[in-house]
């Protein structure tokens, strides 16, 4: 038993001795994929060194790409701060964010922000509490932005998932490397759209969503004893992970400066990656893409978007339309042989007792189609009737007098 | 002529309006366009010549009058290409929205063929129809769809020569299904609940069958579900038979001018009278048999 102990913790020992995961590798990650000008397929990708550091300065023969296992060929690339950001910076201004200076360390936080965008990056600025309200729509403008922060004041709930889901709007002309973050100290008291909701509306939009969470978190026992309210951990962090952005929890405002200027930083040396698809036709498949950069590998996918693709040539048509003509015709064939269909096409003469003769022998009225006279019973051949009998009405099947020119019996005028 | 042949011209009609709207619409560059503009055209074109051929299948096989094999074939392909234009729309984004594969193309496709067969039958102006052909439809929509994404995916790696087979194959096939689907709907559902068939018994369009969905007249105008040309004393529209919660009833139509028309030989009071299986009825020198099957 002792020596098992002894084991035991010495195994313990080690590993806590043990050097730190080693992370030379750098880790790659693909943000976002612009397939909008399919079969060109744009992917944004970071690579961030083993401490978390942004690496930059990679050349375009340092990537290795592939669509759907295929090695594909490169047509362009951005790197080394050349990429164009559209960042939205959503802000909580609920009432408890005038607590611990919360609302001056994310306003400085987003100025700090605008400060570090190049001339090519453009910015828009949200603020909400019941609702959300648009301070500076996307601009290039720094100064525009910056009073727009600076304008932020106070109000009543929090809605960050409505405000997330308006902030994609914004994106609907702008192109390039975008992102959403988005920070609140509160639980969500006020939103219409849920949770998965408005990811999937990020997501399908391409637009990963870095979400801060500042603050104490709602589980957290001192926000429950104090009543404050806090936070929710796990929809942030699922909003993050549906969207290819990342969950980052910010206890007190003035860490604040230091995450947006990183993640500022972070993006501006994302590198762009533009290729042909090496299947571009519109099948309408889902693509998978794998980056590989000294030994990492990182991913994403797309959707080829069409239903449906319609592109004829003259020789498939003709092959094709062959068989259906005869198909067409093949039930033709099959009823020539039968000359007279199954049903009967004899009409039924309503009057049978019509009088139209008589026995050639013996002269006694005899009925129409009778084959032997019924007084003496001679065989008695009848003559063909025309159809329809000269002497029945042909809308009611009376007989008639001859020379009639009115139907006794339904008024109708007779041709004579 | 039977229902399974006229179920059969339905579907064959139907297949080569699917391949004449993938041969015409294919003639268009569609891949380089604007997706939501690409998918306008096809889905009119679909919808139009599917509709159109499946129109012109009462005129040109049942009723063969070329008047009304032609306003058949304009009137279905007016209302087909307006349904195939919003079908396509909506299955376009069911698909994007459902994130494709197997289930996002079945989904798409059903949507394409639901609003076809609902506009194939709002065409006649009736709502069972509409009925049944959105239940056709949705059917064919969904194999049309199943089968598509499946060969997509065997033929992958000739995606380009595939694709242009696939395109011929998937809207040929939604086109025999909608008008074969539709029409055998509509026959084995009515065969179940409302079982009555009208058979002309002489004339020139003798062994013609007509399956009575909701009303069905008789008459020598080719707009009449029981067609009668060629007949003595037959009033364009001489007489209607309409489907009742009880039965079957048929009355002369308020436009035959009195014509008369008698049910086992007796003439039929002008407020009208309950049909039964086997009830021969004259109209001008042409015999019909009710049949309740």
């Amino acid at each position: 038993m002792r020596l098992l102990n002894l084991v035991v913790i010495a195994t313990f020992l080690l590993t806590l001795t043990a050097p730190a995961r080693a992370d030379d590798t750098p880790t790659v990650q693909v943000t976002q994929v612009d397939n909008s000008r399919y079969p060109k397929v744009t992917i944004y990708v970071s690579v961030t060194g083993a401490g978390g550091q942004v690496v930059n300065g990679l050349q375009q023969a340092d990537f290795k790409l592939t669509e759907d296992g295929a090695p594909v060929q490169i047509t362009g690339f951005k790197g080394g701060g050349q990429v164009a950001l559209a960042t939205a910076l959503v802000i909580d201004r609920s009432r408890s964010m005038d607590e611990e200076g919360k609302l001056n360390g994310a306003k400085q936080a987003a100025l700090t922000f605008v400060d570090l965008m190049r001339p090519q990056d453009q910015a828009a600025v949200v603020a909400f509490a019941r609702t959300a309200r648009v301070m500076q729509p996307f601009t290039t403008n720094p100064a525009q932005l910056q009073s727009a922060i600076q304008s932020i004041d106070l109000d009543d709930s929090t809605a960050w998932r409505d405000a997330l889901y308006q902030a994609v709007d914004l994106f609907a002309t702008v192109t390039g490397r975008r992102a959403i973050i988005i920070l609140t100290d509160g639980l969500d008291n006020a939103s219409r759209v849920s949770v998965s909701e408005a990811a999937d509306y990020a997501h399908r939009r391409d637009i990963p969503v870095y979400a801060i969470g500042l603050g104490a978190r709602v589980a957290d026992a001192a926000s429950q004893a104090t009543g404050l309210g806090g936070y929710d951990e796990q929809s942030l962090t699922q909003v993050a992970q549906q969207t290819a952005g990342k969950f980052y929890p910010v206890p007190t405002a003035d860490q604040l400066k230091a995450l947006y200027e990183s993640l500022a930083v972070g993006m501006q040396h994302d590198y762009a990656i533009t290729y042909r698809s090496p299947r571009p036709t519109n099948d309408g498949t889902r693509r998978s893409i794998d980056v590989t950069v000294g030994g990492a590998t990182g991913g994403s996918q797309y959707l080829e978007t069409h239903l449906l693709n319609v592109r004829s040539n003259a020789l498939t048509g003709l092959l094709l339309i062959l068989p259906l003509l005869v198909a067409l015709i093949a039930p033709l064939a099959f009823t020539r042989r039968r000359a007279v269909p199954a049903t009967v096409v004899r009409p039924v003469d309503p009057r049978p007792t019509a009088v139209a003769a008589t026995c050639l022998k013996c002269h006694a009225p005899v009925r129409a189609e009778a084959r032997f006279c019924a007084k003496c019973g001679t065989p008695y051949a009848p003559a063909p009737i025309a159809q329809p009998a000269p002497n029945v009405c042909p809308h009611c099947r009376k007989s008639l007098r001859p020379g009639a020119k009115f139907c006794n019996g339904c008024g109708a005028q007779l041709k004579v | 002529m039977s229902k399974r042949l006229q179920i059969y011209y339905n579907a064959v009609f139907g297949a080569i309006g699917g391949l004449l709207a993938w041969f015409v619409v294919g003639l268009f560059p569609t891949a380089n366009w604007n997706l939501w503009i690409a998918t306008t055209l096809v889905g009119a074109g679909a919808g139009l010549f599917i509709g159109g051929a499946v129109g012109m299948v009462d005129g040109v096989v049942i009723k063969r009058s070329a008047r009304r094999a032609l306003i058949g074939a304009a009137l279905g392909g007016l209302a087909g290409a307006i349904s195939g234009v919003a079908g396509l729309l909506i299955g376009q984004l069911a698909f994007i929205a459902s994130g494709g594969g197997l289930v996002g193309r079945t989904l798409g496709w059903t949507m394409l063929g639901l609003f076809l067969g609902i506009g194939e039958g709002l065409v006649e102006r009736k709502m069972k129809r509409a009925a049944y052909g959105a239940v056709g439809g949705a059917l064919a929509g969904f194999i049309g769809g199943l089968i598509y994404e499946v060969l997509t995916q065997v033929f992958l790696k000739d995606s380009g020569a595939a694709q242009i087979f696939l395109g011929a194959l998937g809207l040929v096939l939604i086109g025999a299904s909608l008008g074969g689907i539709t029409a055998a709907a509509t026959e084995f559902i009515a065969r179940v609940i409302d079982k009555g068939v009208l058979v002309v018994k002489s004339g020139s369009r003798a062994g013609n069958e007509a399956r009575i969905v909701e009303r069905a007249r008789l008459g020598s105008y080719d707009g009449c579900e029981v067609y009668l040309p060629g007949g003595q004393g037959v009033a364009r529209e001489h007489a209607i038979v309409l489907k009742r919660p009880d039965g079957f009833l048929i009355t002369p139509a308020p436009t035959a001018g009195g014509a008369p028309t008698l049910v086992n030989q007796r003439l039929i009071p002008p407020s009208g009278q309950k049909l039964n299986d086997g009830d021969t009825i004259a109209v001008g020198n042409i015999n019909v048999v009710f049949q309740a099957r």
